[in-house]
């Protein structure tokens, strides 16, 4: 009330005064406003501006950056192929892939990528991993040109946008070569025998490189080589052993063991799992030897027989040799002592021979044709060793025979241990009236004969001691 | 007087009355007020002419481009009239932004260098 008193109080002068005031005032507020709207013009002009250039410049990078990939993939000494990622279908090929795929870039460019898979599904797994993992670094596939010739790459593969669209990059290296060097390198150094040392490649295998452990070892030899081999040129000789070796050899692999080394005809072999693994493969190599000399007597020629050892023990597996030149071999007492037990098959007759370590270690021994062979000790061993005979892979009649007489033999042995020799002497006789043939019953009953005819001291073990090797 | 900034540069050199405006102005609103301050103090020396030199200006955003709006204005309010902007056909944005500064300070002049 008192303002508008105050102002009702105003002078005719002032209020004009005020009037041109408010008139000053409504003339800036203008003003005011009107940069206001050229500065909201301006700076929406601006940003507009910088907005596009931006957006040019941005595009402009992204062109750039594609110029310069491509430039990066005609360069890069690998083949690299780009396909779009929803129709697989090839969009981009670098020089190096062309040829490769046994065709020019252009008549790639087009193409389903699948077709070019030996298996098209391995194509489909690998996007299906790319999806996963958001890369695929160096599997091996199998390719196939138009014009049918495979061959091996090594290929990674990553997500990239080419010409806007979402697509796969692939680059791969031609290792058909490598594959092929591999596979002759696996043939002096198997894969087995690397993976039983732990090892990814070749590579990594170095001198002194070993495992240590419980296993089993087989040693095994052609017999009557030097009376077969006689009359043969080197060339036949090296045919005749490579055909008996190449029958043999694999019955090791099959039974889960590799060969640690070639020594001439013989074969040492490791068994890292049970002992069964190595006597079946004992067995099943004798088999072979049957088979093989089935066809050597069709063709006249003279069987061959081998002897195989088979012990279970500590030993020592790896690389021996020099840096240079190495390869595997296995040592240890057991090793040793393998390799004896396996020329005992000579003196003994039989062909193979298992150690008391091996039969005890037989997950089920009752599966296997063994019996007992003979208390040995080897010449510069103290052990006494109990050896037995496997006689699964005799010839059927010897094997029937074996075991009809099976008990009777064993029951003749227990008696001769019990110093019971006319026993055991009248059990052998039995066991060679149905079996002439059993050179080892004969070999104990003249033991026996000898004990009863010249008695024995209060030392007798019934051993048998080897004065040599 | 100078800003100086790893990226920017505002420095005013009094013997020639030159403003000059380098590198890349990316900042926001609250960041401009030292910039702003700055070019205040020189707008009410109420100089006899003033150059502002931007052959160096690379970037500016919307904020910084509305604080530079603002100095003309305050240029114009303190009626310093003679001013002469120098700017480079090196950088686009530069010959469509600027010449709106005459919206602002009809005597202002513009160069592109």
């Amino acid at each position: 009330m008192s303002e508008l008193n105050a102002n009702s109080e105003l002078s005719f002068d002032e209020m004009k005064a005020e009037l041109v005031s408010l008139r000053y005032q409504v003339r800036e507020l203008e003003q005011d406003k009107a940069d206001l709207e050229t500065v909201l013009e301006m700076t929406t002009e601006h940003s507009d501006t910088v907005e596009e250039e931006l957006h040019s410049k941005a595009e402009e990078a992204v062109r750039e950056s594609e110029r310069r990939l491509r430039m990066i993939i005609e360069a890069t000494p690998v083949a690299v192929v780009v396909t779009e990622l929803a129709t697989s279908i090839i969009v981009f090929v670098n020089a190096i892939a062309g040829p490769l795929a046994g065709s020019v870039p252009e008549e790639l460019v087009g193409q389903k990528m699948t077709s070019f898979y030996v298996n098209p599904e391995e194509r489909a797994s690998l996007v299906s991993l790319l999806g996963k993992e958001g890369h695929v670094d160096h599997h091996e596939v199998e390719f196939i040109r138009k014009d049918g010739f495979k061959f091996w790459v090594d290929i990674s593969m990553r997500y990239i946008d080419f010409d806007e669209k979402p697509c796969i990059l692939a680059a791969w290296n031609d290792i058909s070569h490598l594959k092929e060097l591999n596979k002759a390198a696996r043939r002096f150094v198997p894969r087995e025998y690397l993976s039983f040392l732990q090892k990814d490649s070749l590579v990594d295998i170095h001198l002194g490189d070993h495992v240590t452990d419980e296993m089993t070892v087989m040693f095994s030899d052609l017999r009557s080589f030097t009376a077969i081999s006689e009359d043969m040129s080197p060339q036949q000789n090296f045919d005749f052993v490579n055909s008996y070796l190449g029958r043999v050899s694999p019955m090791v692999r099959k039974n889960g063991g590799f060969i640690v080394k070639y020594l001439g005809d013989g074969i040492m072999a490791i068994f890292p799992g049970d002992a069964d693994s190595g006597v079946q493969a004992g067995i099943d190599k004798l088999n072979q030897v049957n088979i093989y000399n089935a066809e050597r007597i069709e063709q006249r020629r003279l069987p061959i027989e081998i002897g195989i050892g088979v012990n279970t023990g500590h030993m020592m597996v790896g690389m021996i040799g020099e840096a240079g030149r190495m390869q595997g071999d296995a040592f240890s007492d057991d090793v040793n002592l393998t390799s004896r037990v396996e020329a005992l098959t000579k003196y003994y007759s039989v062909s193979f021979i298992i150690t008391a370590a091996t039969k005890n270690s037989l997950v089920d021994s009752s599966g296997y044709s063994i019996r007992f062979l003979d208390k040995v000790r080897v010449k510069g061993k103290q052990k006494t060793l109990t050896l037995y005979e496997v006689y699964d892979a005799d010839l059927i009649e010897s094997r029937l025979l074996k075991q009809k007489t099976h008990q009777r033999y064993e029951s003749a042995m227990q008696h001769f241990y019990a110093q019971e020799f006319s026993e055991a002497q009248l059990l052998l006789l039995d066991v060679l009236q149905q079996n002439p043939k059993d050179k080892v019953a004969w070999r104990h009953l003249m033991a026996v004969t000898k004990c009863i005819e010249n008695g024995v001291d209060d030392n007798w073990t019934g051993t048998t001691i080897m004065t040599s090797k | 007087m100078e800003i100086q900034h790893e990226d920017y540069m505002l420095q005013f050199i009094r013997e020639n009355n030159t403003i000059i405006c380098s590198g890349s102005f990316r900042l926001t609103g609250s960041e401009y007020v030292p910039i702003m301050d700055m070019l205040n103090s020189i707008a009410d020396e109420k100089t006899d002419f003033l150059n502002i030199n931007l052959t160096a200006l690379k970037f500016l955003n919307s904020s910084g481009i509305n604080t530079l709006c603002r100095f003309i204005m305050r240029l114009r309010k303190n009626e310093v009239t003679k001013v002469l902007v120098i700017g480079s056909n090196e950088f686009p944005w530069q010959k469509k932004s600027l010449a709106n500064f005459k919206k602002l300070l009809p005597s202002l002049e513009l160069e592109f260098k």
